[in-house]
């Protein structure tokens, strides 16, 4: 090896910097043995992303880094991720930062998520076993977060819930001669009388009973008629979650124990691989207030979805260069948002309600959705979700982009008026007559000069805020800390000096 | 005028029989009232199923009823005799009147018409085992698998559960007995853990046994899984058509894992070693042929990719020989269960299409259910390694594989009878269980599924359509299914039933003292 390399090598290995530390569990300090401990560098910090495991004793050390400021952050399964400097569950991590041949050595204590625990039982306080429980989050409408069986005492644990507020509801059961209606705890059929159970970190909530009411149950069946006859899954819909059925050689499709409500109800299956394969599908809404025997599903090709992406003078622009995702939207809310494999500028889409969103990139914005009508924009903001209705045959949609976002910079400073690396800034497109947010929020971090920039922006009103005390904050979170507002123009660069937000 | 009288004389006549009779039945109506309550709380079991049944001699059919919400139940127009009452209700463990012990029969109810009978039941609640899954600084291992065998060997696999995001399991419904704990592979992104008995061996020898009792719960059962290297199994299921969904399993001598595909399955957390693997799908368009599967037994070295294509002409077809003229598919009782490396699979009904009924490719057990006045006597099949040692009239293991095949069974009429009367002391014992064994006296093996029945009011009873062979025949009310060890421990008398024989042998009631 020659002189000077070794030379340089040493120097280098003399200046770099370790981070090492050991993570344990926050209840009972026990070392946490093979824990996944990352570190991401803050914009401006030379190097990739690193990951190691602990060891047996819960220790990690990570290869020499070079100086500069770490987000760091620790993942086991069944506890609650950490970012190292976290104030509170939900707050944004504290980056690390490094002097050359400076060394950090951290204590991570990991906590459990939060579970909710109580017995499901009859009139005699006797419990009942085998009954499905399930958790939602105290949203409208309530959005499934867990679900249990209970065991042969009635008891039921319902775990891995972040904190936050909840409902508990049984499902609805037959067994033999009795049926039992959906029930909220402690006793109640209607879930605004339903009992809020609040849970947090390593903490169970005890003692969450529920009484179910007995009552009539119907049955649900029909048949789902694909061509050529192949096996349809059907699923049935309600605002507080969807079981799905597979139907038999002649179609016939079966749902027992279904609750008295409003449904929707799906079929998808195999088309005829000769006609080119895919599937077909079918939708329909139901109302069940008693034993449907003949729900019939006459199924069909998908929806042949063509988005369109124009300028503002009406000429095409290359879809290629970004992303359309799509997301379901039915009564038990909007489900996971996923990239619509486009061929040609065309997707196939199940039957039903949709949200269509376009991520552009920053040379662009979204100015404008134009869907089949009854199509709507997300609060009035073509940049969001726009939900439009599928059915069989051929659906058009399309965006218009402006060639002409705003920008928002600037640089975010702490107390004594020092740059802040590694701050979360969080933009907020908002409607301050209606006050509230009009598309999902937008964030970043800060670099190593405490500088910020947010591109592609529609114009139109924002809010802005750079904080470690969230990690996404809620609008009221926006409205408590303060957050400055901005406004956003075609083209025009907004310069914005923040001062680090911090909880008093 | 003379007719008009003589009419209303008629009605007063059948008026008045009508009144005796009603009077008579009234008089003569037993009555069995009684509570059902929780064992350990005391607190009312509302819906309980309660079911009487009439003991042979005894007049009329089974009734059953639920409790109402305070736990009450009550029979009221029962004729005179003996019955064994049953209460049932999920979650809890089965009881009958007169039960000795959770495992022991029921003892017969008897009613008169003088005074109703007041029956006070308690359930008990199965047993349960719980504990964590742990690593090695006691931290607990989420969503594990964990496995409670019964201590036989090889050991059976009685139930299942997961951790939670404690590590924490329970597993419920045991009956009493002695357990082994085991949890199963998992392969994670940290590592991999080997299959791991309580409280951490590999080897079945030095695990940890645990005892339950009813109404109790084996706690801290804690098991610390050894770290290791772990193999998956994966691959593609060809079904015709495409993507009809196929169940899918794979058997170790540690227990079964299945899922439903319709194109690629996987497997994972698979120790090396020996496996099964079988697929099954039914057939939609052809009436004459119902199933479609695949069968592959191996040994594990590595991952392991397989591609299965499902296949009908694999199937095995059955041919009933002998049995009663124009003996319909609907007179015989076709029933299966699987026989794999984890043991034996639960036992299926096997329906007849067109005269002919198929089973899909794998090991299997078969036994046939003979009309009356018929008896199994002859039994073949591919590969039926077991049929020489085994009676035909009890299950038959046979190979289901690639190349389909026929078995056979033959019935012959004219078996052999065994009666009796089974006496206390001086006494019939009515409604007694008597239990005949088919017995190897030269292995000391029970041969087939053990045969029951109650003696009736006056302490008769009666077994037909036997097979020839070697038997031993026991009554007693200790046991509701008493296995063979309990059989040589009560000493019961051998004998040998001969074709078209007709045994006379009267038993004393077996007690413990």
């Amino acid at each position: 090896m020659p002189k000077w390399l070794f030379l340089a090598l040493a120097a280098g290995a003399l200046r770099a910097a370790v981070i090492r530390g050991v993570v344990v569990e926050h209840q009972t300090g026990r070392p946490l043995a093979r824990t996944l401990v990352t570190v991401q560098p803050v914009a401006g910090t030379a190097g990739v992303p690193v990951s190691v495991r602990t060891n047996v004793y819960g220790a990690f050390e990570f290869p020499p880094l070079a100086a500069g400021a770490y987000l760091v952050t620790a993942s086991r399964r069944s506890f609650a991720p950490l970012q190292y400097g976290q104030k509170r569950w939900k707050a944004a991590g504290v980056p690390v930062v490094l002097e050359a041949a400076g060394s950090a050595v951290l204590s991570l204590r990991l906590q459990r998520f939060g579970s909710i625990a109580g017995a499901v039982v009859d009139e005699n306080e006797v419990g009942l076993p085998e009954h499905e429980v399930i958790a939602y989050r105290n949203t409208r409408p309530p959005q499934l977060a867990a679900r249990a069986t209970t065991d042969d005492r009635g008891v039921y644990r319902l775990w891995g819930l972040e904190p936050g507020s909840y409902l508990v509801r049984t499902a609805a059961k037959k067994a033999q001669d009795d049926s039992y209606l959906p029930t909220f705890a402690r006793e109640t059929a209607r879930v605004d009388e339903a009992r809020p159970v609040e849970v947090e970190l390593d903490r169970q909530t005890d003692d969450v009973s529920v009484r179910p009411f007995p009552g009539r149950l119907f049955t649900v069946t029909g048949q789902a008629f694909p061509s050529p006859q192949a096996p349809a899954t059907v699923t049935l819909v309600s605002d507080v979650g969807s079981q799905s059925a597979t139907s038999d050689g002649s179609g016939g499709f079966r749902f027992d124990s279904v609750a008295p409500g409003i449904y929707e109800i799906y079929a998808q299956a195999q088309a005829d691989r000769r006609a080119g394969g895919g599937l077909q599908a079918a939708f329909a809404p139901l109302v069940v207030e008693r034993d449907y025997t003949d729900v019939r599903l006459r199924m069909g090709g998908l929806a042949d979805l063509q988005i369109l992406v124009e300028d503002l003078r009406g000429q095409p622009v290359d879809l290629t260069l970004f992303q359309a995702m799509s997301r379901r939207k039915d009564l038990s809310g909007d489900g996971k948002p996923e990239t619509l494999r486009l061929r040609q500028g065309h997707a196939a889409l199940l039957p039903g309600r949709w949200e269509l969103s376009l991520l552009t990139t920053a040379g662009y914005y979204v100015a404008r959705f134009v869907g089949p009508p009854g199509a709507v924009a997300e609060r009035g903001r073509a940049d969001g979700w726009n939900e439009i209705a599928a059915a069989s045959g051929p659906l058009t949609v399309k965006f218009v982009l402006s060639p002409n976002p705003g920008v928002v910079r600037g640089a975010v400073t702490g107390a004594n008026r020092a740059p802040v690396a590694g701050a979360p800034v969080y933009l907020e497109s908002y409607d301050p007559e209606t006050r509230k947010r009009l598309t999902d929020l937008r964030q970043t971090r800060t670099d190593l000069q405490g500088k910020y920039e947010f591109y592609g922006l529609p114009p139109g009103n924002y809010r802005i805020l750079s904080t470690f005390e969230y990690q996404s904050p809620e609008p009221a979170a926006m409205d408590a800390a303060g957050a400055q507002s901005v406004k956003v123009e075609e083209a025009r660069d907004v310069e914005m000096a923040l001062a680090l937000y911090v909880m008093q | 005028m003379r007719n008009r009288s003589l009419a209303r004389q008629s009605a007063r006549a059948a008026a008045a029989l009508l009144v005796a009779a009603w009077l008579s039945f009234s008089l003569q109506a037993a009555v069995v009232r009684g509570t059902v309550v929780e064992h350990q709380t005391g607190k009312f079991l509302a819906r309980a199923t309660v079911a009487v049944q009439p003991i042979d001699g005894t007049p009329g059919a089974p009734v059953s009823m639920r409790t109402n919400v305070s736990g009450l139940f009550e029979f009221s127009s029962l004729a005179p005799g003996a019955y064994v009452v049953k209460v049932t209700r999920l979650g809890f463990m089965p009881v009958e009147y007169g039960q000795k012990r959770w495992n022991s029969a029921g003892m017969p109810l008897s009613l008169d018409d003088t005074a109703p009978a007041f029956l006070a039941f308690r359930m008990p609640r199965w047993s349960a085992i719980s504990g964590a899954v742990v690593d090695e600084n006691d931290i607990g291992l989420p969503e594990h698998d964990v496995v409670v065998y019964r201590n036989t060997r090889p050991p059976q696999q009685v139930a299942r559960t997961k951790s939670d995001e404690r590590g924490v399991y329970r597993i419920s419904g045991l009956d009493p007995g002695t357990y082994l704990v085991r949890t199963a592979g998992a392969q994670y992104e940290e590592g991999a853990y080997l299959p791991t008995f309580g409280r951490e061996s590999i080897a079945v020898e030095n695990a940890r046994l645990v005892e339950v009792d009813l109404d109790q719960q084996a706690n801290n059962i804690d098991v610390r899984p050894v770290l290791g290297r772990l193999f998956g199994v994966s691959g593609s299921v060809v079904p015709d058509p495409p993507f009809t969904p196929t169940r899918v399993t794979v058997a170790t001598d540690m227990g079964r894992q299945t899922v439903t595909t319709s194109e690629v399955f996987q497997f994972v957390g698979l120790t090396p070693g020996a496996f099964e693997i079988y697929a099954e799908a039914p057939v939609g368009n052809d009436v004459s042929v119902t199933l479609q599967g695949a069968y592959v037994a191996s040994t594990l070295r590595a991952d392991l990719g397989l591609n299965l294509t499902l296949s009908s002409r694999s199937n095995m077809a059955f041919d009933i020989r002998g049995g009663p003229p124009r003996m319909l598919t609907t007179d015989v009782r076709l029933e299966a269960r699987r026989k794999d490396l984890a043991g034996e699979g639960e036992i299926v009904r096997v329906k007849f299409t067109r005269g002919m009924a198929q089973l899909a490719p794998g090991r299997w057990e078969v036994r046939l259910i003979a009309p009356a006045g018929y008896y199994v006597s002859a039994f073949s099949g591919r590969a039926s390694y077991r049929a020489n040692r085994a009676r035909p009239d009890g299950w038959n293991e046979t190979l289901v594989d690639g190349y389909g095949g026929i078995v056979r069974f033959t019935l012959t009429a004219g078996g052999g009878s065994l009666s009796g009367i089974v006496k206390n002391g001086a006494e019939v014992a009515a409604g007694a269980p008597v239990y005949l064994e088919a017995w190897d006296a030269d292995t000391r093996q029970r041969q087939v599924d053990l045969r029951t029945t109650r003696t009736d009011m006056r302490g008769n009873f009666s077994f037909r359509d036997l097979a020839p062979g070697a038997y031993r025949v026991l009554s007693t009310f200790e046991y509701r299914d008493p296995d063979s060890a309990a059989f040589d421990a009560a000493n019961p008398p051998s004998l040998r039933i001969e074709a078209h024989g007709d045994q006379q042998r009267d038993l004393d009631l077996y007690a413990i003292r």
